[in-house]
Order: C-alpha cells, then sequence, then structure tokens
C-alpha cells in the first residue's frame, strides 16, 4: 500500500547528536544516524564524535559561537537546519563531517565522511491523514495489536538504542539488562520488516543487529592461566596436600634406615651423643611457641628440660627455602597456610646453648632436610637451587610475583597491576598504584594537591567481590596519548602533570563464553596521571 | 612548645606585598586560611619532633608515619581549599595560593623521604636488642659456668681416684714385694745352711758303712738303707717347711690383692670417664665459642659505631634537607626543627651508649673481644691438670712395677744357686756315690723350682698387666686437652 512522502525546506544532515563541548576535544557525539539520512551508507557510526563540519572545528563551551548562532544550530540539534538556510544550503549539499575515534589500543584517530544534506521528509497514508514512520510504514499512530503505538515505541526504542552505543564508560551502565529489554524488542521489528518491507524497517533491523551484537559483547580468548585465581582453592589445597603427602611418606620412607628415635635427646655437655651424629631425625610439628629469637636471630626449637633438645637454625637456606615456598603456596594455592611444621633433618656434630624462657638449654643442632606444613605442604629443603625451591606439586601453579611496575612501564601496565593485584589478593601492590595526590582547578587554573588523594578500603572489597562474582578477568581496551593537564608554570613551583584516559574491559563468561561485558558497578573509564616524570598512577579511585 | 613561625612571617609578608592585587574578600579568605595554617602547622610539627624525641621503649615509626600524613594533609587541604569560597579569584590570588602549596608540597614531601620514624625505632631496636642480649648471655654465662663446674667437680673426683690409685699401687705393693724378697732371701738362706748338714750327714753316713774307700761298698750300703733319699730330708724339710711356703705363697696371689683396681680396670674406668668428660667439655665449649661468634656477629650489626653512623647519616639528611629548602621561611622553621629532632636524637643515642657500655663491660673478654687467661684457665684449669698429671706420673708407677716384675727372676736365679751351691756339699764324695746323691738333689730341686715358677710367673703377669694399665706412653694420649684448648680459642 504505497503512502506519501512529504520532503519539507528544512534541510537537515538527517543525524541526531549529543552535545560534548566540555570535553578537552570539543565534539558532537553521534546518537543516531535516520534511516533516510544520506550518512547512513557511509562509515559513520553512532558513537562517532564530530570535531569538525565542513573543515570547521567544534569549539568548545568556553568559546563564543558566531553572531546568531547557539549550541541548537550544531549538525544533529534540533535548529540544525537553521544555518543551512542561512548558508544557502539544498538538498544535495555535500555535508562534510571530521570524526574522532579511539584507535585500539592507544590513542585517536580522525577520519572524514561526506554524504549530502536532504530536505527533511515525513511519511503519510495516502490520504495524508496518518503520519507514517516510513514511505512503507508503519502507521505512527496504529499498534497492530502490539500495545503500543509504532511511534511511542519508536521513540523509546531509539533511546534505548542511544544508550547503548554510547553508553558512557564513567557512568553505570547495564549491557546485559539493556540486551534483555532490546529482546522485547525483537518480535515488534520483525513484525515491522514482514509488514512494511523498505528502508525504515531495514534500518530497524540493521541497528537492532548491531547493537545486540554491542550489547553481547565480544566474544574473547583468555590466555592459559588467565582464570587460575579463580580455581576452587579447596581443589588447589587438596591437589598440593595430595602430593606433599606421598612426597613426605616416600622422603620419610628413604629416611627410616638412617633414622633415630627423637626423644630422649641427649644433653650434649653431660652424655656422649657422637653416635647420633650425621643421624636423621623427624622433629615433632613446631608452631609458633617454638621459635625463639636471640639478637634478632630466630631459632626453631623441639623437647623441653626432660626429653632434651633439638635446636634449628631459621636464618639458614633450608629455613628460608621453607618460609618462602609457604609465602608462595599462600599466593597461589591457598592464603592460610597453618603456621606448624614437621621437620626431617640430620643432627649436627656442634651442639647449641640457647635461653628459652629465661633459661640457657644445650641441645642438638639439626639441620632441616625436608619439612610438611599443616598436612598439606611438602618442600624438599635439600633439593638443588637457590632460596626458592618448589614444594610438592607447585609447578601446576606458577605465577611470578608481584611488583609495582617499573617507573617508566605506559600506564596500561600500571593499570593491568592493578588487575592482577586484585586476582592476587595483593592490597598493598593495589593501594600502591593510586595516586597520592589530587589534581584539582579553580577558576580554570589546575593546581596539584599533593597529599589530597584517596581510596576507600571498600573500593577494594567491592574489587575482590567482582572478581569472585561474574567478573573473570580485565584487560586494558585502550589508552589515550598522554596529554599534558599542567604544564609547571601556573604558579611558581607548579609540576608538570601528565594525564591519560584509559578503558577497561570487562571479561565475564556467558553460557560458557568469555565475552566483555558492561555492568554496574564496573569501571570502564580511568584516568591515570603521572608527575613530573614519575610513574603512572591511577587518579581515579574506584573499583574494578 | 617550640615556635616554627618563620613560614608565618614569611607568608604573612607575601600576602601584605599583594594588597592592592587582592580583593578585600580574597585577602580576608587567605588571611582566615593561613592563621588556620600556622595554628595546624605550628602544633604538627612539635608533636612530630615530640614523637621523634621520645624516650620510652615504644616503636613510633608508625605514628610519626601517620602523624606527618596527616599534618601535611590538613596543612595542605587548609591552603588548598583557601579560595573556594572566593568567587572567580584574581591570578594573583590563584598564584599565592598555588606558590604556597608547591613549597609545602615539598617540604613535607623531602620530610617523608627522611624516615625519620623509622630511624628512631631503629635506635630503640637496637638498644632493645642490646638489653635483650645482654640478659640473654647473661643467661648463657650462668648456664655455661653452672654447667662446667659440675663438669669440674666430677673431673676432680676421677682425677683424685686415679691419683689414689698410683699411691696405693705403690703404698699397698710395696709390702708385697718386699715380703716376696724377703721370703726368697729366707729360702736362699736355708738352702745354704742345708749343704753342712748334708755333708756332715753323709760323711757319718759313710763311716758308719764302713765304706769310706769303696765306693761299691757304699752304694750297696746306701741303697739298702735309703741314705740318698734321707740326705736330702733336711732340704725336703726346709722346702715343705714355713720358708718354702712362704716364697711360694708371698708369689702367687699376693700382688692381686694390691694391683687389683688395675686388673680390673678400674684405671682405664676412671680414664674413660675422664675422656667422657673432656668430649662433654669439648662440646660446652664449642657452645661457649659458638656463642662468642655470635655475639661477634651480633655487635657488626649493633655496636655503637652503626648507631653514630646512622645519627650521623640522619643528622646530614635532615640538614640537607632543611638546607635545600628555597622557601626562607620554611628553610628557618626547619632549621629550628631539625635542632629539636637532633636534640632529641641525641637523647636517645645517649642512652643507648649506656646500654651499649654496659653491654661491652659485662662481656668483655666473656663472649666478646679476645680470651682472657683467667676465663681460658676456668674453662680448661691447664695448669691444674698439668700438675696433677705430674704428680700422677711422678709416681712412677709403671717403672717401679717393671723393676718388681724383673726382680723376681733374679731372685728365682739366686734360688736356682743355692741349690746349685748345695750340690756342692757332693765335691769331695767319689765318683759315682756323687752323681747318685745329685740325682736325689734334682729331683727336690725340680719339684720345688716347678712350683716357685707358677708362683713367679703368676706374680709376674700381675705385674706385667699393672704396668702395661698405668703405661705412661699409653695413658697421656687419653689424657690430652689440647683438643679443648683448640675449641675455645677457634
Amino acid at each position: 500500500m504505497p503512502g506519501q512522502i512529504y520532503a519539507s525546506e528544512e534541510i537537515s544532515s538527517g543525524l541526531i547528536t549529543r552535545l560534548k563541548l566540555e570535553d578537552p576535544v570539543p565534539s558532537l557525539e553521534v546518537e543516531h544516524i535516520r534511516f533516510d539520512s544520506a550518512f547512513r551508507t557511509t562509515q559513520l557510526q553512532p558513537g562517532d564524535r564530530i570535531v569538525a563540519v565542513n573543515g570547521v572545528r567544534v569549539t568548545g563551551a568556553g568559546t563564543p559561537l558566531p553572531p546568531g548562532r547557539s549550541v541548537s544550530h550544531h549538525v544533529g540539534q534540533y535548529g540544525e537546519s537553521y544555518p543551512w538556510s542561512q548558508e544557502g544550503a539544498k538538498e544535495g549539499t555535500p555535508l562534510r563531517l571530521t570524526l574522532r575515534r579511539r584507535t585500539f589500543p592507544k590513542g585517536w584517530h580522525e577520519l572524514e565522511v561526506e554524504a549530502p544534506l536532504l530536505a527533511k521528509r515525513s511519511y503519510s497514508d495516502d490520504s495524508g491523514n496518518r503520519p507514517w514512520l516510513g514511505p512503507e510504514g508503519p502507521e505512527s499512530r496504529a499498534s497492530d495489536g502490539l500495545g503500543e503505538s509504532w511511534a511511542g515505541w519508536h521513540e523509546q526504542y531509539l533511546r534505548r538504542l542511544a544508550r547503548a552505543e554510547l553508553a558512557d564508560p564513567a557512568n553505570s551502565f547495564d549491557d546485559r539488562a539493556e540486551l534483555r529489554n532490546l529482546e522485547a524488542d525483537r518480535d515488534r521489528i520483525r513484525l515491522c520488516v514482514e509488514r512494511y518491507p523498505g528502508a525504515f524497517s531495514q534500518a530497524l533491523a540493521e541497528d537492532f543487529a548491531r547493537v545486540e551484537r554491542l550489547l553481547s559483547g565480544a566474544e574473547v580468548q583468555l590466555p592459559p592461566g588467565a582464570l587460575d585465581y579463580r580455581v576452587e582453592e579447596q581443589v588447589r589445597k587438596d591437589a598440593v596436600a595430595q602430593a606433599s603427602l606421598k612426597a613426605w611418606e616416600e622422603r620419610l620412607a628413604a629416611a627410616l634406615p638412617e633414622q633415630v628415635p627423637p626423644f630422649p635427646a641427649p644433653n650434649p655437655v653431660r652424655a656422649d651423643f657422637s653416635g647420633l651424629v650425621d643421624k636423621l631425625v623427624l622433629l615433632p610439628t613446631l608452631r609458633n611457641r617454638d621459635w625463639v629469637m636471640e639478637a634478632d636471630h630466630a631459632y626453631m626449637v623441639a623437647g623441653n628440660a626432660y626429653d632434651g633438645w633439638y635446636f634449628v637454625d631459621a636464618e639458614t637456606q633450608p629455613i628460608r627455602r621453607m618460609l618462602r615456598a609457604a609465602r608462595r603456596y599462600e599466593r597461589v594455592v591457598s592464603p592460610y597456610v597453618p603456621e606448624e611444621y614437621t621437620l626431617l633433618g640430620r643432627i649436627l656434630p656442634e651442639p647449641r646453648l640457647l635461653v628459652i624462657q629465661g633459661q640457657g638449654h644445650f641441645g642438638l643442632q639439626v639441620r632441616p632436610l625436608a619439612a610438611l606444613a599443616g598436612r598439606q605442604l611438602y618442600i624438599a629443603l635439600d633439593a638443588d637451587g637457590g632460596d626458592d625451591v618448589p614444594f610438592a606439586g607447585e609447578e601446576a601453579y606458577n605465577k611470578p610475583i608481584l611488583s609495582l611496575p617499573p617507573n617508566d612501564a605506559p600506564p596500561e601496565a600500571t593499570l593491568q597491576a592493578m588487575i592482577s593485584a586484585i586476582q592476587d589478593a595483593d592490597q598493598a601492590t593495589w593501594q600502591a598504584l593510586f595516586a597520592p595526590w589530587r589534581l584539582s582547578a579553580t577558576a580554570g587554573q589546575p593546581c596539584l594537591h599533593p597529599f589530597g588523594g584517596f581510596f576507600t578500603p571498600s573500593d577494594w572489597d567491592r574489587s575482590r567481590e567482582a572478581f569472585h562474582a561474574q567478573l573473570m578477568d580485565a584487560r586494558v581496551l585502550w589508552t589515550s596519548e598522554p596529554e599534558e593537564v599542567m604544564h609547571g608554570t601556573e604558579y611558581p613551583g607548579a609540576p608538570k602533570v601528565e594525564q591519560v584516559e584509559a578503558l577497561l574491559q570487562h571479561i565475564g563468561s556467558f553460557d560458557g563464553v568469555f565475552k566483555s561485558y558492561v555492568t554496574r558497578g564496573l569501571h570502564r573509564a580511568w584516568i591515570l596521571q603521572r608527575v613530573n616524570g614519575g610513574p603512572w598512577r591511577i587518579a581515579t579511585p574506584q573499583s574494578i | 612548645m617550640p615556635e616554627y613561625d618563620k613560614r608565618k612571617q614569611e607568608l604573612t609578608d607575601r600576602l601584605t606585598a599583594l594588597q592592592g592585587f587582592l580583593r578585600v574578600d580574597e585577602t580576608l579568605r587567605i588571611q582566615d586560611a593561613l592563621s588556620r595554617y600556622f595554628a595546624r602547622r605550628s602544633d604538627g610539627l612539635s608533636n612530630l619532633a615530640y614523637l621523634l624525641s621520645d624516650l620510652s621503649m615504644e616503636p613510633k615509626a608508625s605514628d610519626f608515619g601517620g602523624m606527618l600524613k596527616l599534618v601535611a594533609k590538613d596543612t595542605t587541604d587548609i591552603l588548598h581549599t583557601m579560595l573556594d569560597s572566593v568567587r572567580e579569584p584574581s591570578a594573583e590570588a590563584l598564584k599565592f595560593r598555588g606558590e604556597a602549596l608547591a613549597e609545602d608540597a615539598r617540604f613535607w614531601e623531602g620530610l617523608q623521604t627522611l624516615y625519620l620514624g623509622e630511624l628512631r625505632d631503629l635506635l630503640l631496636k637496637q638498644e632493645q636488642r642490646l638489653i635483650d642480649y645482654t640478659k640473654n648471655l647473661r643467661d648463657k654465662w650462668s648456664k655455661l659456668t653452672d654447667e662446667e663446674k659440675a663438669m669440674e667437680q666430677l673431673d676432680q673426683e676421677g682425677s683424685r681416684a686415679i691419683n689414689a690409685l698410683f699411691r696405693e699401687t705403690l703404698e699397698r705393693g710395696l709390702p708385697v714385694h718386699l715380703r716376696a724378697l724377703k721370703a726368697f732371701d729366707d729360702l736362699i738362706g736355708g738352702i745354704k745352711q742345708m749343704k753342712r748338714d748334708i755333708s756332715s750327714f753323709i760323711a757319718q753316713q759313710l763311716i758308719q758303712a764302713g765304706a769310706e774307700k769303696d765306693v761299691a761298698v757304699a752304694i750297696g750300703f746306701f741303697s739298702t738303707y735309703g741314705i740318698f733319699k734321707k740326705a736330702q730330708a733336711p732340704l725336703v724339710e726346709q722346702l715343705g717347711g714355713p720358708a718354702g711356703k712362704e716364697l711360694l705363697s708371698a708369689l702367687s696371689d699376693a700382688y692381686d690383692d694390691p694391683l687389683r683396681n688395675w686388673i680390673q680396670g678400674r684405671c682405664a674406668e676412671h680414664v674413660i670417664a675422664l675422656k667422657q668428660r673432656m668430649t662433654n667439655r669439648n662440646s660446652l665449649l664449642m657452645t661457649f665459642s659458638s656463642t662468642r661468634h655470635d655475639a661477634d656477629a651480633f655487635l657488626r650489626d649493633n655496636s655503637f659505631n652503626t648507631a653514630k653512623d646512622m645519627w650521623r647519616n640522619a643528622e646530614s639528611s635532615l640538614k640537607s634537607w632543611a638546607g635545600g629548602i628555597s622557601s626562607s621561611g620554611l628553610k628557618g622553621d626547619a632549621e629550628s626543627w631539625v635542632e629539636d629532632v637532633l636534640e632529641g636524637f641525641s637523647q636517645r643515642l645517649d642512652k643507648l651508649e649506656d646500654v651499649y657500655n654496659t653491654f661491652i663491660s659485662e662481656n668483655e673478654r666473656r663472649f666478646v673481644g679476645s680470651l682472657g687467661p683467667e676465663l681460658e684457665e676456668a674453662f680448661l684449669h691447664t695448669r691444674a691438670w698439668e700438675d696433677w698429671e705430674s704428680t700422677l706420673f711422678s709416681y712412677d708407677v709403671e717403672s717401679k712395677l717393671r723393676a718388681w716384675r724383673s726382680s723376681l727372676p733374679e731372685y728365682r736365679a739366686k734360688v736356682e744357686g743355692a741349690f746349685d751351691e748345695l750340690a756342692g756339699a757332693f765335691g769331695d764324695l767319689p765318683s759315682g756315690l756323687q752323681e747318685r746323691f745329685k740325682e736325689e738333689l734334682n729331683l727336690v730341686r725340680a719339684d720345688y723350682l716347678g712350683k716357685l715358677s707358677s708362683a713367679e710367673e703368676r706374680a709376674s703377669r700381675t705385674l706385667e698387666q699393672a704396668e702395661a694399665a698405668s703405661s705412661e706412653s699409653a695413658l697421656r694420649p687419653r689424657l690430652d686437652r689440647r683438643i679443648l684448648q683448640e675449641t675455645l680459642r677457634r
């Protein structure tokens, strides 16, 4: 059923834009490209930022506009037609737009698109009494049994599209919720395509598919080991405990021929202990109370005044190995390892005198060869190597030790370190990555408050919780080029401050597929700064 | 409370110089902010200096760090917000604020990098370590000396026992040996006396038989009447009588009793016990030496010089920080503040020096420094042991036992000589008779000498065993205590 097309005298780009005039680079953000806009066939996309129109840069909020012009006269704003008519533009007059887009993974680039301006069109049925949304329908006020009118729905639909496509990374947004909302549009769009095939319905379908793809998130391939931190702690503990107990039992069995019972242990200055030298002894489990400090030198002691004593110098390599292995275990297996150690060691020829609870005691010294921490962590203390020898089963959980990135590391390294710190429950590193300063501006003049930075412990808690919930991983998607936001000339002693913006991509698991997603409480937009060329620090105190 | 008012003067002067450029509302706001800033700053600096000067044994680094951050934040907050309620602040006002803020930022940042709280706690920690270690070494010394005394007592008991054993050997052995010699002499004398009796008896028998000139008749007569045997009767009586028995008795097991301790290994037991205690003492000395090494290592990191070096470094860093401040007001205040802090550190250092001196005076020539001869003697008792050994071997038990043992064959030879002499009693008899008398004598002689040899061998064996057990060359290595000296001195 053919309708009527009415072309008005108003000339338009067919775009809907959002003003971004306060941004460092003032722009008009493309919110929607009407189905009958000539730009529909260009590279222009919703979300693009128009920074120049026919070569003339869009100016910021502080810059006065030419006489007779207002912000509503910008391209895509409701008063757009006015300047075109003033300039004598007609349908077909070419319009050249300079766009600013992010270049992934770093910076921005500009590109130009050109399309003719067109007269604003409206559509109706043959009688001209019933307005249509497109040349083939549907009728604006009709609902086709779907409840809301097509016009009412379309208005809401365009808002939903814009919300999805122009989601401000800094604001809360939930793409899965938006996707669910969008799902309700699917039937109506299908109906529109079936009943009113043509440019309007085709544009509806195209926009729907694009936004659906956007909201569904990009599928992400996670590198091996990226989700190790999420492996069930108990599974890790069990696996290591199993490997540890097996290795421990084997070690004890091998030691049996050389082993002597630990108690009663001879007093080395009253009895002949030469027969025990070089023999192996299995010491009872030693706990925190069995550590003795003498002038900052630590010893582990086993025994008592009646049964005799064994002493283990805790500042020798075997114990260093044991403690370092325990710390690695806490990092990669479970944050809790019982502070109790069972040691198998060799009796040394030289005895030692230690003061325990104010009393001097002579005891035999033991060099530990193997340790079992709790019933879950075995370390061969006499293995070849330096201060780090693997605990049983450790090869499955190798991870580099966290540290702050070097001072000259790029900003994305700082963000990546933040992500790793949260995954590895390393609050100290996480905290150190945030800027201790705060940059503010009074009357347009920036001023660095050196001790004004802050973060809240709840940001840490929220970040940890996020990784225990749907968030699987995060990665730095994009950073801007560094921009000098304080030049060091603002006042005597003013520092030079550089700043970058960054976008994080949050990755969740959806039906077994890893996809990027956006939801409330996850922060995509980040700002990092550095002072006088120092290390990049996060200047947005927020959770992941 | 000390006044740090040079900054106050500086900013006040700077503000005064801006009169005419600033609006009234700006001036009022800035004055209000500065008055709060000065108060907070002066109070903060005083409290920070007070914390560093605190002489208690409580760690304060965390408090100091927290307070420093807070004062820095509070004061710079005041500066930062001084124009917040000013509508459209002037460029001069903004410049005033920015400059003051930047200067303060450098002041506080510089102060933060000096880690003064940590330095104060390091000195405190060193003091506490010295106090703890002084007590620890006192306990160890007490344990070592108690153990040594107990050991020494046992050693003395053991050495006295050995000494007694040596002495008693001579005291009790000599009478036994003299008895044996006397028995030898008595018997030899007795045998010799037999010669005249036997000669006279034979002459009488020859006359009685009337066969003085006819040997064959004499032999027949003597054989018929058993004269050959009867002639030996006094000798047999002598050998089987008290003298003969006494000699066998004085030899056979008489030496067992005085030499029993040697034979039964008593001396060896004492020596083994001494040797074991020497091993124990060596273990004790090992623990003493390792404690000395520990103390050495401790002092390398905790000497008073280390603390003084830390103090000098701090002094230099503080002065360098204060001297490097470009703002004259801040610099003046920093210099005053540094003086106050150094005064506080100096008191802490004095206290530390007292503790250090106590540690040294208590442990010098004990656990610290070279070993004094008195201490070496106290642990090794070298002179006492040398005296003891000298006394022990001056008894010369081994030689004496050897001499006793070697005298026995000599005496036995004398007995044999006495028998030979006795055979001379038959020298005047005609051949034929002479041989028959000698045959009879030899039978008696062989019988007795056999018994005598057995007794002598038994005595010799006993003496030989005791001699070996008391051998100086065997004992000296086992009593050698040089290893103790090596352990002590290492």
